[in-house]
């Protein structure tokens, strides 16, 4: 699935390690700072014509990144969503956790969501990413 | 603070060549289906996704700690904030009519009256995907732009046809020409 898989990328990137600073799908309230990706859809998959239209060839996925700081620290990650916006928009026609990534556009700059229930400042990135389905 | 989503078509310059020139009712009439086309967008999310409630996860009284009567006076102050803020985030989103921006026809899609400290709450909603919305959802512009887009090019052909811009001795297929895979 796209979450672990993205998650899994920016941990070998070095921006922390799965399940302890970043997560997917589900944000806890603690720790800070931290990372979550999470996915919201996208557009229609493109059929595999080659294998009679029965398959996916690639679907087009969105996701977003939100990055969380400690207490009145919002430069912090705001300047981790600049840096794994690179990364991120890095990514051509590689594979990831087992699942060929054609490539991943970013979708806007760093937005400020404000702060979460422990005044810890939050932005956040959308994505889209055009991948082959994922198997797991 | 607002957020930008923008749909590019490509293949406007191969029309106006299969067209011989750019003719004045040729780009108004492209113009007048887009502007035509971003409002079927505009009713399209009022009526499927903007969020008319939003819970948010927190910030929740205890309501253990009130007495009935308190409890009651909440429900029905927070029923009317929601429902205000809904009506009014759903009031406020709107179509443009087009625009030429360089060489490019734009149509902008916004929610949130500006100056008025709306819009910063509209792309707020719009953006933080932890918000419940019990009726709408995030990304209530973003989503249906996208699925949208798919359909643009066949809408402004057939709308083009329609109003016999384009005569059909030309035989120009523009659903081939206008391709509008290039968005974010």
């Amino acid at each position: 699935m796209l979450g672990p898989e993205i998650a899994a990328y920016l941990a070998s990137h070095g921006y922390g390690t799965v399940n302890t600073n970043i997560f997917y799908d589900m944000f806890p309230a603690d720790p800070s700072p931290a990372l979550c990706v999470l996915g919201y859809g996208g557009e229609a998959d493109e059929p595999d014509l080659g294998a009679g239209g029965t398959t996916t060839r690639l679907e087009f996925a969105r996701f977003q990144v939100v990055h969380r700081g400690i207490r009145g620290d919002s430069d912090g990650p705001q300047l981790q969503a600049i840096q794994a916006r690179a990364t991120l928009v890095a990514v051509l026609n590689v594979t990831l956790s087992g699942v060929r990534y054609v490539g991943i556009d970013c979708l806007g700059p760093p937005f400020n969501q404000g702060e979460n229930e422990n005044q810890c400042p939050e932005w956040s990135v959308s994505y889209r990413a055009m991948k082959a389905p994922s198997t797991s | 603070m607002s957020v930008e989503i923008s749909v590019e078509i490509n293949g406007f310059d191969e029309l106006y060549k299969a067209v011989d020139q750019l003719e004045s009712d040729t780009k108004e009439g492209l113009g007048m289906a887009l502007t035509a086309f971003g409002q079927k967008i505009k009713q399209t999310i009022r009526e499927n996704y903007v969020p008319v409630r939003t819970d948010a996860i927190h910030g929740r009284a205890p309501v253990g700690y009130y007495q009935p009567h308190h409890v009651r006076t909440l429900r029905l102050l927070r029923a009317s904030v929601r429902r205000a803020q809904g009506g009014t985030l759903r009031a406020s989103v709107q179509s443009s009519r087009y625009r030429e921006r360089g060489q490019y026809l734009e149509v902008v899609i916004s929610a949130g009256m500006p100056g008025t400290g709306a819009e910063q709450y509209a792309a707020v909603v719009h953006e933080k995907l932890s918000l419940r919305h019990v009726i709408g959802q995030a990304k209530y512009i973003e989503i249906p732009v996208a699925l949208a887009a798919s359909e643009m090019a066949d809408y402004l052909a057939s709308s083009i046809r329609w109003h016999g811009k384009l005569g059909g001795e030309r035989n120009v297929d523009i659903v081939t020409l206008l391709n509008p895979t290039d968005y974010d």
